[in-house]
């Protein structure tokens, strides 16, 4: 009855492969959903410094999606080490930890402090590199740039034995060469894709209804695209694991995710929508699924 | 505490004024503190509006192992509107959310300052201060006009010292709740006083400014835009006081309900 979800990436075993994705699930969510359930918990990315973020509003609901620029609000590196990280190592489920710093030297700076931290290891399915956040202002643009997407995987590969996730925007052209510059680097695995830049704007006062001014769309809107670009990537690089990520809202869109080469999947917006999401369509894909 | 995603049942909506009550049953029995509020999932049947709204409680009871949640709204834009009018919907809500009203016990008096749809919090408020019998309690309701007094026939009953008034005279004394304010504690000993105040960003910075000048404290019932309303996305984020620097904070969790001393107004 109860049909195994399990999968194997980079060498690692996952219970399922229905993870959440960076930057949408965390605070008090263990309130509400058993942890215990999910493949993975991928947190808010984590930089260097502390951020406080972008000024508000923050969110701003679209047709079938939402446009967000948090910023990168974090707790910066130490605290995260110290304090955050501990509520989910409590869980008996694999953590992913995103990182996103403002040159490859920050990201290696960064794996290299998760690398010699006393955490357990174990705990730890992979280090994220969030490659792509198009919210904040002074970081280099990894997002286009095949060559810094390459020192910065090769960086960080070079300073911990944790498996590394490289996460890819959608705002390229050819997302084909920076999946390829990524796996050159050493990458164990791609994710994609990130929010699509985008803005919503009110007429009656000719203003953004986002602080600062663009953002980042995600939500059904965007399943579509990420499709197209995991399709893509999986074209080109038949061997990779790819996690794929975009709009997910159940079983049916996973396993459309996994039909164009996904081997994985994260989910985002959809925890906004309902809270346990990932546990209901874990269920789903239990019955659905056909391997 | 846990908190629960549960399926409802619309069972009624009657209109108060502009505005709408609606009650939601659940299978449940569940209890809220005055000043906490839920996340609504408009109809669980759709995607489209695809965020969930918050609101807060504006009363429940309990029947045999149902909790029966009041929600009192005025339509904004298309969720409340889907709310207002459509039948068959499948809402879900997420409850209970929110820290509560921190209510000082060593005060006498309690004044309660709502505009417009921040009435809401003050009806469970309201009937928790009647209930502890502690000399007065004060509620001054303004609106723009007397179509948006919501609740104010069920908020009668409640025993509570009531000041209405709105912008253009429509209803009560024409003007704006932070003149009644003024009057009343330039009227009276203040250091017995606590005041409480929901409504729109400029009117609690106004309210604020005028409990300062009395040295009242008081404390905010704040809105801003949410995606989680759990603390994870930072969505909904207020500047306040940290040391000699500031920092956002989490209304969904770290408030709703602020003291305005620890609130930065740019
Ligand atoms: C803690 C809290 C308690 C609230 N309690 C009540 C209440 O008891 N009664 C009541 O009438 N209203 C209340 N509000 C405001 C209510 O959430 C908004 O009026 C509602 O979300 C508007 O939805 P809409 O789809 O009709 O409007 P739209 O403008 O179409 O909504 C678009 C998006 O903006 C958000 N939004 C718009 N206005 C607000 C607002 N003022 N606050 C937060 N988000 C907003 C919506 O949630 C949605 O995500 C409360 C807000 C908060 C944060
Ligand atoms: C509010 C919000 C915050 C996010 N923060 C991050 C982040 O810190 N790091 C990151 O790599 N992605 C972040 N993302 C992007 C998501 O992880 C995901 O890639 C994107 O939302 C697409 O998936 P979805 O459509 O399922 O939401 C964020 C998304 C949202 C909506
Ligand atoms: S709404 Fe997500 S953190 Fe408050």
């Amino acid at each position: 009855m109860s049909q195994d979800l399990s999968i194997r990436l980079f060498g690692k075993a996952f219970k399922t492969p229905i993870m959440v994705a960076s930057g949408t699930f965390g605070g008090i969510y263990d309130k509400v959903v058993d942890l215990n359930q999910l493949g993975a918990v991928v947190l808010k990315s984590v930089t260097v410094n502390p951020r406080k973020g972008n000024p508000p509003p923050r969110i701003v609901e679209t047709a079938s999606g939402t446009i967000n620029s948090i910023g990168l609000e974090n707790p910066g590196i130490e605290s995260f080490l110290s304090d955050e990280i501990h509520r989910y190592l409590a869980f008996d489920t694999f953590i992913i930890i995103s990182i996103a710093g403002k040159s490859p030297e920050e990201f290696a700076f960064l794996a290299k402090k998760i690398q010699d931290s006393d955490i357990d290891k174990s705990k730890i399915a992979a280090i994220e590199l969030n490659l792509s956040c198009p919210n904040v202002a002074g970081g280099l643009d990894f997002s286009t740039k095949s060559d810094l997407a390459f020192s910065t995987t090769k960086s960080v590969k070079e300073v911990t034995k944790i498996p590394v996730i490289s996460k890819l925007s959608p705002n390229v052209t050819d997302i084909v060469v920076l999946a390829k510059a990524c796996v050159d680097a050493g990458a164990d695995a791609i994710s994609l894709i990130n929010t699509v830049k985008a803005m919503a704007v009110d007429w009656k006062t000719g203003k953004s209804l986002i602080g600062s001014q663009v953002g980042g769309l995600s939500g059904p809107a965007i399943k579509p695209i990420a499709l197209r670009f995991v399709y893509e990537v999986r074209q080109a690089l038949p061997a990779v694991p790819i996690i794929g990520i975009g709009g997910i809202m159940n079983a049916h869109d996973v396993l459309e995710f996994f039909s164009v080469g996904a081997n994985a999947v994260q989910i985002g917006t959809a925890n906004f929508v309902e809270a346990d999401i990932t546990v209901r369509i874990t269920d789903d894909l239990r019955r659905l699924w056909r391997r | 505490m846990t908190i629960h995603n549960l399926p409802t049942q619309l069972v009624s909506r009657i209109k108060t004024r502009e505005g709408f009550i609606i009650t939601l049953k659940i299978d449940k029995k569940i209890d809220f503190f005055p000043g906490q509020f839920l996340h609504l999932r408009i109809d669980s049947q759709r995607y489209d509006p695809l965020l969930r709204r918050p609101f807060s409680i504006w009363n429940y009871s309990h029947k045999n192992s149902s909790t029966y949640i009041d929600v009192l709204f005025k339509v904004v834009g298309r969720g409340t509107d889907i709310l207002a009018k459509e039948d068959n919907l499948k809402p879900f809500v997420m409850i209970p959310l929110g820290n509560k009203f921190n209510i000082l016990n060593d005060r006498s008096n309690y004044i309660m300052v709502a505009g417009g749809a921040g009435i809401v919090p003050f009806y469970l408020l309201g009937r928790e201060l009647v209930k502890m019998h502690k000399g007065k309690v004060t509620l001054i309701f303004g609106a723009r006009n007397s179509s948006q007094l919501y609740g104010l026939e069920q908020l009668s009953s409640l025993g509570l010292d009531m000041h209405i008034c709105t912008d253009d005279g429509s209803e009560g004394k024409k003007g704006l709740v932070t003149e009644i304010l003024d009057e009343l504690l330039g009227k009276q000993k203040t250091d017995s006083i606590q005041a409480f105040s929901c409504g729109p960003m400029v009117m609690l910075k106004r309210v604020s400014e005028v409990c300062n000048k009395w040295n009242v404290g008081c404390q905010l019932s704040l809105e801003t835009h949410m995606g989680c309303a759990l603390g994870a996305c930072r969505a909904c984020i207020v500047k306040v006081k940290n040391k000699d620097d500031w920092k956002y904070s989490r209304v969904c969790c770290e408030g709703p309900n602020y003291n305005s001393s620890e609130l930065i107004w740019e």
